[in-house]
């Protein structure tokens, strides 16, 4: 429950930290004079206009055709300037995802949006923190890159991220990449015309960018904690007992393991993780004293998964496995490759060369396998065209999620599976 | 005796009129699935094409290749890009892998150039030939399938790298290398 809390925080965090990527280098000066605030009522008007386009132009945001908005909730510059309104969707009255929209007119007008949960759901817990340490406790805060937090004082905030408290600057000036800002944007201009006033019918004008954030929701983050060293043989160490390999039972395996579990979830407790990492680790054919594998065998351990198993169960282990497995591997692969992935709820092996650290410093990488969960891209208003920022990944080391930028590594492959 | 004449016809006509309604039931459904199997069997055929074919651009069909391929169940005969250079590509997909493999060997024996690099085993077999005109040909089984690939275009060196765009499972193509993951920490 923790580490998907943690997942999902960690998305609607790295989608700031998109934003201020696409926006420019963020730097400590004075807030621009000219175009004043957003209104909330303009900043609903522009967050029901996305509303529509992203149920339009944006697979499997369908569902938000029909939904509402939630009352917008402020966030500040630390100065006291508001800086964004923070829309939950709700679907069937349920929340489904969220709507950051600016709250100055120099900005662009769409900060971010996504499913899962919205960043202030995460505020609760900042304020019990915050409470049992004695900080007074404002505004919510949110100023550019790496910056949710709770305000505790005039210059430290509670970051909604990891809890800690953290420093910040006084005054914030953004440099937006993008000349249009929401100042420009005809939904602001006084209207009555509803049809008119919504940018995205004005056939793709504008040019400023949309942070999008997705993410598989199911995929386990896990790591193997079985030891290694035992005499006994394969398979009689499957599940948590100690492998005759060393204690490490390889990358791949875990990698692999989360998206099995996704697509067999009566599998994920602590016993049949370990169990179904060692049988990949056999059927991968890892190597039992480096934990090492190539992508060949990945493929064909994650084929051959579910024959292994079957011929197991009863004896070794009990519960079923209802899929078979293919996996195709991808020496090229695009943006759209991953972005198409995670829209189809897709889990993936993503296989590193030389990789680099993930963007909370985990790593780095090395040669590794992790499993791909999820993404942060920029897109044009129109979606069009999306260029991808982030890959969010189960990195096997830990039970948290992690987000590695795109092209961080000498080279990188990806393994394709699915379940019929 | 009469009475026990007329049970015996009831029974006889009870047991037609079952027979009857199963071969209704169950024939005809039997003949869908089996038409089923075959559509579907179909649309995975394409979809292994259509998977092949995802990282190219500018697809134009047209008919290429001198030596005349047999067999397949369906296929791709044109020209791509890579985004920049136009290449003749043909992909052939067989049911059966190993009639893939004999219209491999027969176009290995009827192209000429000179034998770049290849690379043989049970699941995948693939050439690279250089020349006036350069070739890559494979075949590889692919999703319970044999894929045929042949790639023209002028110099080896670009049509090797276009082939790191086909998706495999068993292929370790011209110029790609195999790195040992271990993720250790």
């Amino acid at each position: 429950m923790k580490s998907r809390k943690t997942a999902i925080l960690s998305v609607v965090f790295f989608a700031v930290l998109v934003l201020s990527s696409l926006a420019g280098a963020l730097s400590i000066g004075q807030i621009p004079a000219r175009n004043g605030p957003v209104t909330p009522s303009e900043a609903t008007l522009v967050a029901q206009k996305h509303l529509h386009g992203a149920s339009e132009h944006i697979p499997n945001f369908e569902d938000w055709k029909n939904s509402k908005l939630s009352r917008p909730v402020v966030y500040y510059f630390p100065n006291g300037t508001k800086s964004a309104y923070e829309f939950t969707v709700l679907v069937n009255g349920k929340p489904d995802g969220f709507i950051l929209v600016a709250a100055q007119r120099y900005m662009p007008p769409i900060l971010e949006f996504g499913k899962g949960e919205a960043p202030s759901t995460r505020i609760h817990y900042a304020q019990k923190v915050a409470m049992n340490k004695g900080y007074k406790v404002g505004n919510l805060i949110y100023y550019g890159a790496l910056t949710y937090g709770l305000q505790i004082g005039s210059n430290k905030m509670l970051s909604l991220v990891d809890r800690k408290v953290q420093n910040v600057p006084k005054n914030i000036k953004f440099h937006f990449r993008k000349s249009t800002s929401i100042a420009e944007n005809e939904i602001l201009k006084p209207t009555t015309s509803r049809s008119s006033v919504f940018p995205l019918e004005d056939g793709g004008s504008d040019e400023h960018l949309v942070s999008v954030v997705r993410s598989i929701q199911g995929v386990p983050a896990w790591t193997s904690t079985d030891k290694g060293g035992a005499s006994t043989q394969y398979p009689f160490n499957v599940g948590s007992a100690r492998d005759p390999w060393i204690d490490w039972d390889g990358c791949a395996a875990v990698a692999a393991s989360m998206i099995i579990a996704y697509y067999e979830p009566q599998l994920k407790d602590e016993w049949d993780r370990e169990a179904v990492i060692d049988v990949l680790h056999h059927t991968m054919g890892i190597d039992d004293n480096t934990g090492g594998s190539v992508w060949t065998t990945q493929v064909v351990g994650i084929e051959n998964f579910k024959e292994e198993w079957d011929y197991l169960r009863g004896w070794i282990v009990y519960k079923p496995v209802y899929h078979d497995f293919t996996a195709t591997f991808y020496e090229y692969w695009t943006d759209m490759d991953v972005i198409s992935e995670v829209n189809n709820n897709h889990p993936f092996m993503l296989g590193l060369e030389n990789g680099g650290r993930a963007s909370d410093g985990t790593g780095p990488y090395g040669n590794h396998a992790v499993t791909g969960v999820g993404y942060i891209a920029a897109c044009s208003e129109d979606y069009s065209n999306c260029e991808l920022v982030y890959i969010e990944i189960h990195d096997t080391w830990n039970f948290e999620t992690h987000y590695i930028y795109n092209g961080n590594w000498i080279d990188a492959d990806i393994i394709k599976v699915r379940a019929s | 005796m009469k009475i026990k004449q007329s049970q015996w016809l009831r029974g006889f006509l009870f047991f037609l009129l079952l027979f009857v309604l199963l071969a209704t039931f169950y024939l005809p459904h039997s003949l869908l699935r089996n038409d089923g199997n075959d559509i579907a069997s179909n649309s995975c055929l394409e979809c292994v094409l259509k998977e092949m074919l995802l990282h190219f651009e500018n697809r134009t069909e047209e008919k290429w290749l001198s030596i005349n391929v047999s067999g397949f169940d369906t296929g791709f005969e044109g020209t791509v890009s890579n985004g920049t250079t136009p290449f003749n590509v043909a992909l052939f997909v067989y049911g059966n892998f190993s009639e893939c493999m004999d219209q491999f060997r027969f176009l290995k024996s009827n192209l000429t150039g000179d034998v770049i690099n290849g690379s043989e085993n049970r699941f995948c077999m693939w050439e690279l030939l250089g020349g006036d005109e350069s070739y890559y040909i494979e075949c590889s089984e692919f999703k319970g399938t044999g894929v045929l690939i042949v790639v023209n275009g002028h110099d080896w060196q670009s049509v090797a790298k276009l082939t790191w765009r086909f998706p495999t499972q068993r292929c370790i193509r011209p110029g790609t290398r195999i790195v040992i993951q271990t993720g250790h920490q």
